[in-house]
């Protein structure tokens, strides 16, 4: 589904990202994690033309992606959710999830759909102000935008931060159910290892350089990854 | 008299508030303070001048051709100018000194293309309405009805249609628009679009309540930052709102001062409500 070769990229003179290459195949569940300031995010934001590539590759179902302009990445059928920032507060939830439909506007309806059957929470809200929501319906709000055109493939930059801990189960089981209705997710997240237990595969990034990769599975049990990632 | 002045004030008010309203939105989502704004302000009114005076059309005719045409010149700055200096990623300040540059370019090209001179619409001129014992003319009325109906179109706009939603998605957040899959640059086209629009419906407002002077929008665009800073910068109901409160407060304080002062009681106000309330009445801090 999603392959990256080589990939070099950063600001303006400075590397973050020094030769990455992940694969994120159909219908997995992918994490990359890594202490903060491993370029986790940038590797994200690079995938979606938001920080310059340098040099490498980005395949997306077969296409090269590389140099796509955003909104043309999103219309072959990937959706992002951002760290931070990733709800308009001044629009409704309705607004909100129609923006996500700005390029097909005909899918909308099916996809409001599929978005209320993941998060049901938000039927009764569509017409709320997302900025006085609270921080957990806000990021139903931030998924569910990214999901309505149904893409193939989600990113999501750690999706449980500022949330409780009960929040974040459900999140984690939220990312699952998603991900059984068929979208490929790659998920950056601080918290290593509930995030890998709902994975398939993971990679382990710092410096801007993969250091591990292998299944989910393997990874939570790796003695060096467990004591230099997982905190012991 | 006092009531006289609350008409007048109503009447400036409005078109202050349809001018400040594209200024607000173009500040929303390009984040500068567009100078040029008073001078396409200025730019609408001489267009309907030409068709209406020069060319004999009528003065209807000559308004909707000034606000076709004053648009495309919004987009095809947006091409020329803005758009590759968003490319560049050009910062707030190297956008506002070449709005100013545009601003004086506007302004000395009309003075060359048709004088400096005061000029007016041809249109009979016509007794006003007396009301008790205030008088209203039939352009104040006008006046009042078009501004009415172009801020329910706004509003018509940013609420219902797709594209006016998404210009207020682009005010809240544009990173987060393109990550979404907006096209920012055609939503970006149309606020333009909407904001010229009314600038020339706004500066033939004024040319009707005035005169037609080159200097026209440049003296309007005082109180059109002061009403979109009132009602919440890159907020267009704040600007509405903000542009009446202008209005209202310059003509009102003639009652007790001098003229001259108005000016000065336009932006008193606005000091003392930015000190209650920094974020404008309508904007969230």
């Amino acid at each position: 589904m999603l392959k990256l070769i080589d990939v070099v990229s950063g600001y303006t003179d400075v590397d973050i990202i020094k030769g990455v290459s992940i694969e994120v195949g159909k219908d997995e569940i992918v994490t990359i994690i890594g202490p903060n300031g491993s370029g986790k995010s940038t590797l994200m934001k690079t995938i979606f033309g938001l920080v310059k590539l340098r040099s490498g590759k980005i395949m997306f179902r077969d296409k090269d992606i590389s140099r796509l302009r955003t909104d043309r990445i999103v219309q072959a059928g990937m959706g992002y959710v951002p760290q931070e920032r990733n709800v308009f507060p001044s629009l409704t939830v309705l607004e909100n999830l129609e923006m996500g439909a700005f390029i097909q506007r005909d899918r909308f309806e099916e996809g409001l759909e599929e978005v209320f059957t993941i998060f049901p929470e938000l039927k009764n809200k569509r017409t709320q102000k997302v900025g006085t929501m609270s921080g957990g319906e806000q990021k139903m709000v931030a998924v569910g935008r990214a999901l309505i055109l149904m893409p193939a493939l989600l990113l999501l930059d750690e999706p449980s931060s500022g949330l409780s801990p009960k929040l974040r189960d459900v999140l984690f089981n939220k990312i699952v159910e998603i991900n059984e209705l068929g979208t490929s997710l790659l998920v950056v997240e601080q918290n290593a290892k509930m995030a890998l237990s709902v994975s398939h595969r993971g990679y382990v990034l710092e410096t801007g350089k993969k250091r591990f990769e292998g299944e989910a599975k393997r990874l939570l049990e790796n003695e060096e990854v467990k004591r230099l990632y997982l905190g012991g | 008299m006092l009531l006289q002045l609350l008409v007048n004030g109503i009447v400036l008010g409005s078109i202050i508030a349809l001018a400040a309203i594209g200024l607000s939105m173009v500040y929303g989502i390009l984040k500068f303070a567009n100078f040029a704004h008073g001078d396409f302000l200025t730019f609408g009114a001489y267009l309907a001048f030409v068709f209406n005076v020069v060319f004999g059309f009528y003065f209807i005719l000559a308004c909707a051709v000034s606000v076709i045409l004053t648009a495309m010149v919004g987009v095809g700055c947006d091409y020329a100018i803005w758009r590759p200096m968003r490319m560049k990623n050009a910062n707030r300040v190297t956008l506002i000194i070449i709005s100013i540059g545009m601003a004086l370019f506007i302004r000395n090209l009309i003075i060359f293309m048709w004088g400096a001179d005061i000029k007016r619409y041809a249109l009979p001129v016509k007794r006003g309405i007396e009301f008790g014992t205030i008088i209203i003319t039939q352009n104040q009325i006008v006046e009042i009805v078009v501004a009415v109906a172009c801020m329910l179109l706004v509003h018509y706009i940013l609420k219902k249609t797709f594209i006016g939603k998404a210009m207020r998605a682009l005010a809240d957040d544009i990173d987060l628009a393109k990550v979404s899959g907006i096209d920012v640059d055609r939503v970006i086209r149309y606020t333009w679009v909407v904001g010229m629009a009314l600038a020339s419906v706004s500066g033939i407002l004024y040319g009707l309540l005035a005169n037609i002077n080159p200097n026209m929008g440049w003296f309007l665009l005082l109180p059109m930052f002061a009403a979109t800073i009132l009602g919440g910068i890159g907020n267009p109901y704040g600007a509405m709102a903000g542009g009446i409160m202008i209005g209202l407060a310059q003509e009102l304080s003639t009652a007790i001062l001098p003229p001259e002062y108005k000016m000065a009681v336009a932006f008193a106000i606005l000091i003392i409500v930015l000190l209650l309330r920094p974020q404008g009445i309508m904007g969230t801090s």
